[in-house]
């Protein structure tokens, strides 16, 4: 199975999006297909022996809308696009296809030499992206990574360039049209000629509205309904095609008994397609707005790397620095790439990347991330990670799926609006029949003198066929449901842009909406709450030293990477005390140690462990371990050859902001329990200290997912926080699995949603902004259907008999461009959100 | 090809029922010609939406 993402131009609301999922699905072989208007992109899944790529493309094609480009993901298989330079002919491009295809783990390739672009399908449990470069290069070429997002920029550009374009054609024209209309009103005939009242006048200034502009809905509707599809396109091509070809009938045959020359159809075509494309260009803008933290990130990239290559220092574009380059930034520079610091030591602001606003302090070790910036000092680092796997690029990766992925509030507003273009043709339809058969004579329309609101239609002047049209053109034309599609879209895309900025990344709308029902957080211990870096505190000995003790004790745990081995190496090692190797080592998940030296078995763990190997402990052993764990501290027991001889105790520190992060929790009404392997007083030590009161302790890892279905079990919606690699299992189950201190590696962290900052204020953050983010998506769905279901009635009529208030297609094509604009700007409001300082 | 025949004889019908009750009523010609096309063009893209989800049912049952 094979998932590719592809980008679309020309989505412009949900239906829209539906349109293209139902032309995808119905080619054999597909599985599913997730499409979105506000990205502007489709997510289809497809088994590669029953559907080509191309079909796809193709059935995509055939709807209207455009594929301008695609991107391969998971499944077993990915791709890898690059440019390739050094190719100077074709036998070029041959021997590298050939050079990639006797690599291990190439399933595909095809490069072009023309357009020196290389397209790499691999499976990435045998090659790298790395491995694939190395592979390019020693054939004698090189590889650098494509700038993808360049031709989605380019498109978005462009959409909005032809609709700003049109939206000045519209108004050049429609403008002397409404004057040459009204020029019977007010003063208006003093100052206006009056060849412009002429009705072939106004239909010569018409036709190019119509034929130009105008155009995107009628060629848009008839694809559609090609393929059986109705979609907002439909709506307007009906509306104004409509107001057109009466305005031309009423022209040629004045006396046909359509109103005459005193009824504006030119101004109602004019005028709709005005208002119509006007919200097309606002809705092009703002969907660029909403994106802007892709691309703000995306300009986040530098541009150039210093590196080492042959004892010299050289300026290359940072696309081409590869993996184990020595790489250096100087003072105000931007970190190129990710890497590991090999000499120097600076000041890095890390803000754009994780949020974090104290920069960060780098020396020798520790890792940098790339596009962040170097304040102080000189930095020489080792690069790691290059291209689409540096820690940005998998940010971007992130957020654009998450945008992608619908949550369900989104999949129930894009059922409602596909049926609900239907139910429109019908409301049109069936307000016709009433006014013609019925409401035209019943209400005296003809001789009630009143006239549209926002037109020049005097209403004694139309017949009822006329009037009865004019009121089915209304309807259709506020019953356009593209608020009802910008409603989600939008709101995921701000709310994913603004988490990201705070460097909590949340990988789909799922996430959001049911992060926003959790009404229970599981937080881990080591790691999540405390540092994970404990110390060693107590040594105690009964029938031998406290070195002997703390010595055999490290001993065993050398060849652990467990933190609570490391304390007690560290410990051992502090005291001066000399290490030798065991002989044979095994750890057992959840209990302890055992480890031969010189054959002594030596056992170092809980007392799950010496119960299991039938090792006695004393009252005094016992007591001591007591006092011990009731201060917080894990103690271990330490036996040599069956008989429990000493204790050794470490501690871990809480991290900073725990106890706040905990309180805020609390405050928000969420219940918090604490899960650790550690027995149960030191457990609760711990938890007293940090203000949980629920503690689950003695879990296993393996039982951490237990613990959360257990819970789910008793209708909890629970969030679980921990390690993303290590609990992965639990953070997997969990409703919203949470990785903290995630770090670089981003997109081996499993939960989610992912916060890369090593703080626990970030889960509080990400809780509220979810909270805010569905908020946000309610009030525009509320809107949206408000403005149909208010709309809707005005327009067929309803508050006619009441107070004769009419509207007319022209304010109806207003009211529904403003509708798409409220939505929006409503959505940006959620960029004013900021996580709460405590 | 079948459907468009479906669709168009729905849209035919549709129109047809409008011109008796238009006339019944004494509409002018005008009107009544108006309405044929109006009512045959939304019944026309009523049909060509409802018939084929009909259709997708009566597969599925």
């Amino acid at each position: 199975m094979i998932r590719k993402t592809f980008k679309i131009s020309g989505m412009r609301c949900a239906s829209c999006a539906q349109n293209i999922e139902k032309a995808a699905k119905k080619e054999k072989g597909i599985i599913s297909v997730n499409a979105n208007a506000l990205t502007g992109s489709a997510t289809v899944e497809y088994e590669p022996e029953m559907v080509s790529e191309e079909k796809i493309k193709q059935a995509i094609n055939r709807t209207g809308y455009k594929v301008i480009g695609e991107e391969e993901t998971a499944a077993g298989k990915n791709t890898l696009k690059l440019k390739v330079i050094g190719m100077n002919n074709p036998h070029c491009a041959g021997l590298v296809e050939k050079a990639l295809k006797d690599g291990k783990g190439i399933l595909g390739v095809e490069v072009v030499f023309a357009t020196e672009n290389a397209k790499i399908i691999y499976d990435p449990l045998l090659i790298e992206p790395a491995g694939i470069k190395k592979i390019i290069k020693d054939a004698g070429y090189e590889p650098i990574d494509v700038a993808a997002e360049d031709k989605e920029t380019a498109a978005r550009k462009k959409e909005i360039k032809i609709q700003l374009v049109n939206t000045i054609i519209s108004w050049a024209f429609s403008i002397p049209i409404m004057l040459g209309t009204f020029r019977e009103y007010w003063f208006l005939s003093s100052i206006i000629p009056e060849f412009l009242g002429n009705p072939y006048v106004l239909w010569l200034l018409a036709t190019p509205i119509i034929l130009g502009p105008g155009r995107q809905f009628f060629s848009g509707s008839l694809k559609g309904l090609k393929h059986g599809f109705t979609d907002m396109n439909l709506l307007v091509a009906t509306g104004t095609g409509a107001a057109y070809l009466l305005g031309v009938v009423n022209t040629l045959f004045p006396e046909a008994g359509f109103g005459g020359p005193k009824v504006a159809f030119f101004e109602t075509a004019a005028l709709l397609t005005a208002f119509l494309v006007l919200g097309r260009y606002l809705e092009a803008v703002t969907k660029g707005r909403t994106s802007a933290a892709i691309r703000k990130l995306m300009d986040l990239k530098a541009k150039m790397a210093r590196v080492i290559r042959d004892g010299e220092e050289v300026s290359i574009p940072a696309e081409t620095v590869q993996v184990g380059d020595i790489v250096l930034v100087k003072p105000g520079e931007k970190i190129p790439v990710d890497g590991v610091v090999v000499d120097g030591y600076s000041g890095v602001d890390e803000s754009m990347i994780t949020g974090e606003s104290i920069p960060v302090e780098k020396k020798k070790g520790d890792n940098v991330i790339g596009a962040t910036m170097n304040s102080t000092g000189m930095l020489k680092f080792k690069a790691t990670k290059v291209g689409q796997e540096t820690a940005l690029a998998q940010i971007i990766k992130l957020i654009e799926e998450a945008q992608t992925a619908k949550p369900k509030i989104q999949r129930l507003a894009d059922i409602v609006s596909g049926h609900f273009i239907l139910a429109v043709h019908i409301i049109a339809l069936a307000t016709f029949l009433f006014w013609f058969f019925f409401g035209y004579d019943y209400f005296k329309v003809a001789i009630s003198g009143g006239q549209f609101l926002l037109s020049p239609v005097i209403l004694s002047l139309v017949s009822a066929g006329i009037f009865s049209v004019l009121m089915s053109i209304t309807v259709l034309i506020i019953s356009c449901p593209c608020a009802v599609g910008l409603a989600t879209p939008s709101a995921i895309m701000v709310g994913t842009g603004k988490g990201a900025e705070n460097g909590i990344l949340i990988k789909g709308g799922d996430a959001l909406e049911r992060a926003h029902k959790v009404d229970t957080v599981i937080l881990d211990k080591t790691g999540t709450l405390t540092k994970g870096k404990p110390v060693l505190t107590d040594v105690v000995a009964y029938d031998s030293s406290e070195a002997d003790v703390l010595r055999l004790s490290a001993l065993a745990e050398k060849g652990s990477e467990h933190p609570l081995a490391e304390a007690i190496v560290s410990g051992a090692k502090e005291k001066g005390l000399k290490i030798d190797e065991a002989k044979h080592f095994n750890a057992i998940p959840g209990k302890g140690i055992v480890a031969e030296f010189e054959k002594n078995k030596i056992f170092l763990g809980n007392r799950r462990l010496m119960a299991d190997n039938g090792i006695e402990l004393t009252q005094k052993l016992l007591g001591d371990m007591e006092r011990l764990e009731s201060e917080g501290k894990t103690a271990m027991i330490f036996a040599l050859n069956g008989k429990a001889q000493g204790l050794v105790a470490v501690a871990d520190t809480l991290k900073e902001f725990s106890v706040e992060a905990v309180r805020e929790l609390k405050k928000m009404g969420l219940e918090v329990i604490m899960i650790t392997g550690d027995n149960e007083r030191t457990a609760k030590a711990i938890a007293s200290k940090v203000g949980i009161e629920r503690v689950l302790s003695q879990v296993l890892p393996q039982d951490k997912e237990n613990e959360v279905k257990k819970l789910q079990a008793q209708g909890k919606i629970v969030t679980m926080v921990g390690d993303g690699i290590n609990d992965a299992p639990a953070l997997t189950q969990a409703d919203v699995g949470m990785a903290i201190g995630s770090g670089t590696d981003i997109a081996k962290e499993a939960g989610h949603i992912v916060l890369i900052k090593d703080d626990l204020r970030d889960i509080v953050t990400a809780l509220k902004l979810s909270k805010k983010t569905i908020s946000k998506i309610k009030q525009n769905l509320f809107w949206a259907f408000f403005y149909n279901a208010a709309g809707i009635p005005i327009a067929a009529g309803a508050l006619y008999p009441s107070f004769s208030l009419l509207v007319s297609p022209e304010l109806a094509a207003l009211l529904m461009a403003f509708s798409s604009v409220s939505v929006t700007l409503n959505t940006m409001l959620l960029k004013r959100f900021k996580p709460s300082k405590y | 090809m079948k459907d468009a025949l479906i669709y168009v004889s729905i849209s035919v019908i549709s129109t047809v029922l409008f011109y008796l009750g238009a006339a019944a009523i004494k509409a002018p010609g005008s009107d009544i010609l108006l309405g044929i096309i109006w009512v045959f063009f939304l019944s026309l893209i009523i049909s060509a939406s409802i018939v084929p989800r009909l259709f997708k049912k009566e597969i599925k049952n």
